[in-house]
């Protein structure tokens, strides 16, 4: 791993958060807020950790521009005429934006001179890179850690999810769908049509492989709904909503949850504690197969339903039009 | 064989590099949003092809080397699409002949 | 070599990244940020091989893929104005 490179990187991520701060139109700090999220992907790359640059990558490029441009463009862009919004002062925005940066990079920094030193693991990291193959089963520490020594954990933020989703749908539950075919051109429309196949492929290869290569639930979950989005965009909402209803999207989310709890509740039947799994009825396999780990494919499966259809169903509660009374709604 | 593979894919890295950095001096010099774009996207789309042929020999077995070829073919199908659907959204919008009235009319 | 290589990339990405901040309409700043993100995608390959981590290009192709995906969802909201039409 090279410093200076490392040490470049977090420069160019501090120039980019800042240019995104301070440009004077929303939908350009959307698109500087893009290319910082593209560079923390690297760094997370540069840093080893290819886990977490593939969640940053997947969520930073798909689900953050496409709720953020739906939010914008439901709000007014103008303020009325009778209220004030009251701004910080032009002295104290730069100087204090400065400030920021500082002690973010005085952070940034201290952590690289002490990843150039030679440093020890602690107890429970050594463990876990130790023992992680016997007493799981799985090649990848990451998704043993979330799915069998933290299950609990996952458990907690797939209702943190679910609960999302319910409150959304329940703030915008008054609208009504346009249903409107325009979509993009026809070019997009029949590359789209070409290569949807290949990517709905490869975020199930990284849904279902998350055992043993970087990926897992989440992240094949978020590249399904962002599919899903993108579908919508390109062909229009009259053609998505006729494939994938909206209840079907119901029915898979509750489903996934569904199976989670199912499967946690199997190892407390067999007598060993609520998700238990290679002490509980789970069968560990041959290390590298499809078939390993015990239950962390069932696990995978149930988190990249629910986190997939909760995603899209956040969209799609999004894009609906909010009739309100007496009010002159700008769409 | 093999240094003399990895010297060729070394050249092709090199002058994917090239590329990238011509689409870069595109991007910066160009006049207009249409030039921006045509340049950035064709030179920058052989960049991409030639860095991910180049780095072939340095893969390191087949898994990686059909993962590079893949990314290669997505790219190649992938990225003009992109640049289309943003160059029809300008000229749909007249985005780029808003901007250049607006520099006319600073310039009096 | 390969460092080199990934240098020059790098330098190429913080030049396209100026004309994101100067670049006068947002159409302009839509144009660099597709270049930096293919860009950048480049470097994650390079730094694959680089620290020889196969794993980094599952992580480039999933990257170019959503990328193309953000493209798209931008330019969808420049020409309609809202992303259902």
């Amino acid at each position: 791993m090279s410093e200076p490179l490392l040490a470049f990187f977090y420069f160019f991520i501090l120039v980019t958060a800042f240019v995104a701060v301070f440009l004077e139109d929303l939908l350009s700090s959307f698109i500087a807020l893009s290319v910082t999220g593209v560079l923390m992907a690297t760094v997370f790359a540069l840093l080893r950790a290819p886990d977490v640059a593939l969640t940053q990558a997947i969520i930073n490029s798909g689900l953050v521009t496409s709720l953020l441009l739906v939010a914008y463009s439901q709000t007014r862009r103008t303020p009325l005429p009778s209220e004030e919004c009251p701004e910080c002062p032009f002295w104290l925005q730069w100087p204090s934006a400065a400030l920021v940066c500082t002690l973010f990079a005085v952070f940034l920094f201290r952590g690289l001179y002490s990843l150039a030193c030679v440093r020890e693991l602690g107890s429970a990291p050594a463990h876990f890179l130790a023992n992680t193959l016997e007493e799981t089963g799985a090649l990848n520490v990451v998704a043993a850690i979330l799915l069998d020594y933290r299950a609990f954990d996952t458990l907690g933020e797939t209702t943190v999810i679910f609960t999302a989703v319910s409150g959304i749908s329940l703030l915008l539950a008054g609208g009504r769908y346009v249903h409107s075919g325009r979509g993009l051109s026809f070019v997009v429309k029949r590359g789209m049509a070409l290569l949807t196949p290949f990517i709905l492929l490869y975020a199930a290869s990284i849904l279902f492989l998350g055992h043993l290569t970087p990926g897992g639930g989440f992240q094949g979950g978020s590249v399904f709904a962002t599919v899903a989005i993108l579908i919508c965009v390109v062909y229009g909402t009259s053609f998505e909503a006729a494939r994938i209803s909206p209840k079907t999207k119901e029915t898979l989310e509750s489903g996934g949850a569904l199976l989670f709890i199912v499967v946690g509740l199997s190892g407390a039947a067999w007598g060993t504690g609520f998700l238990a799994n290679l002490s509980g009825p789970f069968l560990p396999g041959t290390p590298g197969s499809l078939f390993s780990g015990g239950n962390m494919l069932l696990l995978n499966l149930a988190v990249g339903l629910k986190v997939g259809a909760g995603l899209s169903s956040i969209f799609y509660a999004m894009i609906k039009i909010l009739e309100l009374e007496g009010d002159s709604w700008q769409s | 064989m093999i240094p003399v593979l990895r010297f060729l894919g070394g050249i092709c890295i090199f002058a994917g590099v090239f590329f990238s950095f011509a689409a870069v001096v595109a991007i910066l010099r160009f006049p207009d949003v249409y030039t921006r774009l045509h340049g950035g996207t064709k030179a920058l789309s052989g960049g991409a092809v030639l860095i991910l042929l180049g780095a072939l020999p340095y893969a390191g077995g087949y898994p990686g080397a059909i993962k590079l070829l893949l990314i290669a073919v997505f790219f190649l199908i992938s990225n003009p699409m992109a640049s289309h659907a943003i160059a029809r959204a300008c000229h749909r919008r007249s985005l780029a002949e808003r901007a250049l009235e607006r520099k006319r009319g600073e310039r009096g | 070599m390969i460092l080199l290589a990934l240098w020059g990339m790098v330098i190429s990405g913080m030049l396209g990244f100026v004309r994101v901040v100067i670049g006068p309409s947002a159409a302009d700043r839509l144009v660099a940020a597709d270049a930096l993100s293919v860009i950048f995608t480049m470097v994650l390959v390079l730094l694959s091989l680089y620290i020889e981590t196969p794993f980094l290009l599952d992580v480039a192709l999933a990257f170019s893929m959503l990328s193309f995906a953000d493209m798209l969802l931008m330019a969808k909201y420049f020409e309609h104005g809202e992303l259902y039409k």
